[in-house]
Formats: C-alpha cells, structure tokens, sequence
C-alpha cells in the first residue's frame, strides 16, 4: 500500500516538476521534486527499501536532464545513503528537523550534479553563483517540502484513518541506542 | 540496528551503486531505453495536463453573438489591411512618378534587372505552452549537460514568446517579425531550433518608425523617429518634432532606416511596415518632440503564424553565374 502511494505521489510530482514547475519559478529558483519524494520516501518507509527509490529519482533526474548516465543513481543513492543513517541515529521526527534535511540534501544534489554535468561539458559554472543557485533552489525545494508535511499533518488529523499509524511507524524503527 | 537490516541496507546501496556504474559503462543506445521508458511513462501524465489546459481554454471561449463580432472584427481587419496595402502601393506609384518627372522617361528602352540582395521571408509559428513544456521536458532541473539535442536553456528560460526556428534556419538577433504587414517584433535570443522575440509592445524594443498623413496627393509619410513599447499592449513614438502635423487615429509605419540595427541588417522589403495606430498624441508647451502613444495593429496572443524577415543573395543571380 504504501508502495502504491509512493508510486502514485512520484508520479504526480514528475507531471508537476514537468508541467508546472517551469511557470513557478522565483528568482530562477525552482524545487526539485523528485528529491522531495526521495524523502518523503525516507520518512515514510523508515527502512532499506529507500535505496530502490533512490535508483527510480536518479534515472528520473537522468532522464529529464540529460545528465551523464548513472551519475543521478549514484549521488541519490549517496545523499540517501547520508540521510538513512542521520535518520536511524538521531530519529528525525520534527518538522525542522526534516526542513533541514531536505534543504541539505536537495543543495547537496543541486551542486554536485551541476558540477559533475559541467565537467563533462568542459565548462566549469562559476562556484560563487552555482552555490547560490543551489541554496536558492534549495529552500524552495525544503519550503515546499515542508507545506507538503503540514498538509499530510493536518490531512492526517481531520480524517482519523491507519494512514497516520504508517506514516509515524514507530513499530518498526528502531534507534541504535536501545540495545 | 538489526544484523540482516545492516545487510540489505548494504546489499541495496551496492545495487543502486551497480545500477549506477552499468548505466555509464553500457552504450548509449541502451540506457537510452531505460529512459524512454520513463519518458513514456510520464507521456499520460503530460497529455492529460495539456488537455485541461486546453478544456479551461475552451470554457472561456465566446457565445454565438461573440463569434460574430469576431467574425466582424476580422473581416474590417482584412480590408484594413487590403486598404492600407493600396495606399502603399499609391504612395510608391506617386514616388515614381515624382522621380519621372525630375529625371524624365528615357527615349531608349530599357530591360529591369535582377537585384542582387532580394528580402527573403521565413514562415515561423509561435510555440504555445504545451510546445514550450515538451521542449522543457529536457530541462527538469535545467542542470543538464549540452549535448546538442536540448534546446539552449537560455532561450527556453526567457519569459519571451518563442518561435520555431533558429540557428538551423539562418535566423539572427534582431531580424524583424512579421505578421501580414504588420510588425510584431524582433528576435531576442537565437537557439538551434527556436528563438525568442520581443514584441513591439516590450519596454526592450527599440525600432525606426514614422507617421503617415492622408493628404489629398495620397499618403505621406513623415520624419523618422524611435518606436519604444510601453509594456500593458502600447507603444511610444519618441523624437518626432513639432514641426509634424499629428493626429490621433493616424497610422505608423516603419522608418527608412532602423537605427538600433547595424546596416547589413536593415530590411529589404523595399516598402514600410506597419506598426498601428496613434491613439494619444499631446505636444506639451515648450516640449522638443511629440508625445506619442501607438497601438499596435496586431497583439502577439492574436497571432499563430509569423515571418522572419532575412536577407539573401538573390538565387537568380546566383544561376545566372
């Protein structure tokens, strides 16, 4: 079921990172929103399966951006790979704390895939204005992140349904420090 | 953390990594179809957003009696037009004759010859958004490497109108737009396969333009001056002096020479364009020049098809050698 949902949600994000992105754009900032569903992925599913969804958001970066093969698969499966263990180690349940984390995550992408495409195009982009253009895109991309999260909030508690036992999980996570 | 969790957290990022690492190493046609996957099946998705585009469009389509105004509209628009191509002709009949008469008809008879640079005019259509969002399709993040199948991201970013033609069809910066033998604008940025235009009516275009008066000879046309748009679908007609006689309602073409565009650019056309119409036009005590505001004879949202005027070598010629 949750599987579905994710499939479902990254599905319309695709459609509006495409379609609708591009005429929402601040200041040339625009939100990735695929990486937002890598973590909501990651909140929501609290487990390894993360990493498969990794594979999905960097083929879909990959093939609507004409990156180099496989470089979107390995910096998401990094980046994840990052976020999976700050998660288990710190259980990272707060708003903030989660804005955080997308903000980190989604300047991580912006910067080193920008710089790994301009290598290969053998035009370096000045680091002062691509640190910029990634931060900016950046805080769009943890602003509309952490709408969604309120809106899942405040979904969650006017219909009493299971949804917010699965988004919450804390049956099957487990920290590190409770051995 | 669990023993096996570690394990398949381990054996999952060694896939992902492996994944990674085959979509490099194999050739191109075949990560290629990984991604046409994807690009399939993102293709519902896409049409199913440009449709209700297109269903909110129709919504707000008109009633009957509407569509017949418009019917109206475009019929007076048409002979409009059909009545200010005359004029031009009248005006450059008149020319001739003036030119006769100073010079004299010749006793011998002489054979017209070919020009060498003749005007050349490229049909272009204007992209809508759903042309612009399937081009944009290869700009998700606008992070993507150039490999000269993506259109560049500078002339997809502009806020501009876009045409369908570019580098690969000999287009520049700053050839004129046509529409009929209405003026619409200039191309801004050229792409490999699209450019973008400023209309007339952006604060970023610049253009010669003059005014013409009816007189009782036939149309005359008057000193040249700058034509600036205003934004909000006007223009301004700037540095026409006191010394013309203006009126609201009267028609502006383009001048002689366009002096934002270097010589090899200036048109070919060999007749003035037309630009609209004065509809405010106020000289205030003591002012150098007329204060001039023009409508456009044509708004870009009207327009589906264009010409791009260009220059060419006259291909007779070039047969004839």
């Amino acid at each position: 079921m949750k599987c579905i949902s994710l499939l479902l949600f990254c599905y319309l994000m695709l459609i509006v990172q495409i379609s609708i992105v591009p005429d929402a754009i601040i200041e040339g900032s625009r939100p990735n929103l695929i990486l937002l569903v890598l973590c909501f992925a990651l909140f929501w599913l609290r487990d390894t399966q993360v990493f498969l969804w990794a594979i999905l958001a960097g083929l879909i970066c990959e093939t609507f951006d004409a990156a180099i093969p496989g470089t979107g698969i390995l910096l998401m499966t990094c980046l994840v790979w990052m976020a999976f263990r700050v998660q288990t180690h710190f259980q990272i349940r707060s708003l903030f704390s989660r804005f955080i984390l997308m903000a980190v995550m989604a300047f991580a992408f912006d910067s080193v895939f920008q710089i790994l495409n301009g290598l290969d195009a053998k035009t370096l982009p000045d680091l002062i204005s691509l640190s910029r253009h990634a931060a900016g895109n950046a805080v769009y991309t943890a602003l509309v992140g952490l709408v969604l999260l309120l809106a899942c909030n405040i979904i969650q508690r006017l219909i009493p349904v299971d949804f917010g036992q699965n988004l919450q999980n804390r049956t099957t996570y487990e920290s590190r420090f409770s051995h | 953390m669990k023993r096996e969790t570690r394990s398949s957290e381990i054996k999952l990022v060694l896939l992902a990594i492996l994944t990674g690492i085959c979509l490099y190493a194999v050739p191109s046609a075949y990560s290629d179809r990984v991604y046409n996957l994807i690009r399939d099946a993102s293709k519902p998705g896409l049409i199913l957003v440009q449709q209700t585009r297109d269903w909110q469009t129709q919504t707000a389509e008109v009633s009957p009696e509407q569509s017949r105004v418009k019917q109206l509209e475009t019929r007076l628009s048409e002979l409009q037009q059909e009545n200010r191509r005359l004029e031009l002709q009248s005006l450059q009949l008149a020319e001739d004759l003036q030119h006769l008469k100073q010079t004299g008809v010749p006793s011998y008879q002489t054979q017209a010859g070919e020009r060498l640079l003749v005007p050349d005019l490229i049909e272009a259509e204007l992209l809508g958004q759903s042309s612009i969002a399937l081009l944009k399709e290869g700009q998700l993040l606008n992070q993507g490497r150039e490999r000269g199948v993506f259109e560049s991201s500078f002339v997809l970013q502009s806020e501009l109108p876009l045409i369908d033609q570019g580098t690969q069809q000999g287009v520049q910066a700053g050839f004129s737009l046509y529409a009929g033998q209405a003026v619409i604008g200039k191309i801004s940025e050229v792409g490999r396969w699209t450019s973008s235009l400023i209309p007339i009516t952006s604060v970023d275009y610049r253009g010669s333009a003059r005014i013409a008066r009816k007189t009782e000879q036939g149309l005359q046309l008057g000193t040249d001056g700058i034509l600036v748009g205003m934004g909000e679908g006007k223009c301004q007609l700037l540095q026409i002096p006191p010394t013309e006689s203006i009126q609201v309602g009267q028609e502006v073409y383009t001048g002689e020479v366009d002096r934002e565009l270097p010589l090899n650019m200036q048109s070919t056309l060999g007749q003035p364009m037309y630009y609209g119409r004065v509809i405010e036009a106020e000289l205030p005590r003591g002012a150098p020049y007329w204060k001039i505001i023009v409508e456009p004879a044509v708004k870009l949202a009207e327009v589906k098809q264009v010409s791009v005027l260009r220059k060419i070598v006259n291909p007779r010629r070039m047969l004839a050698n």
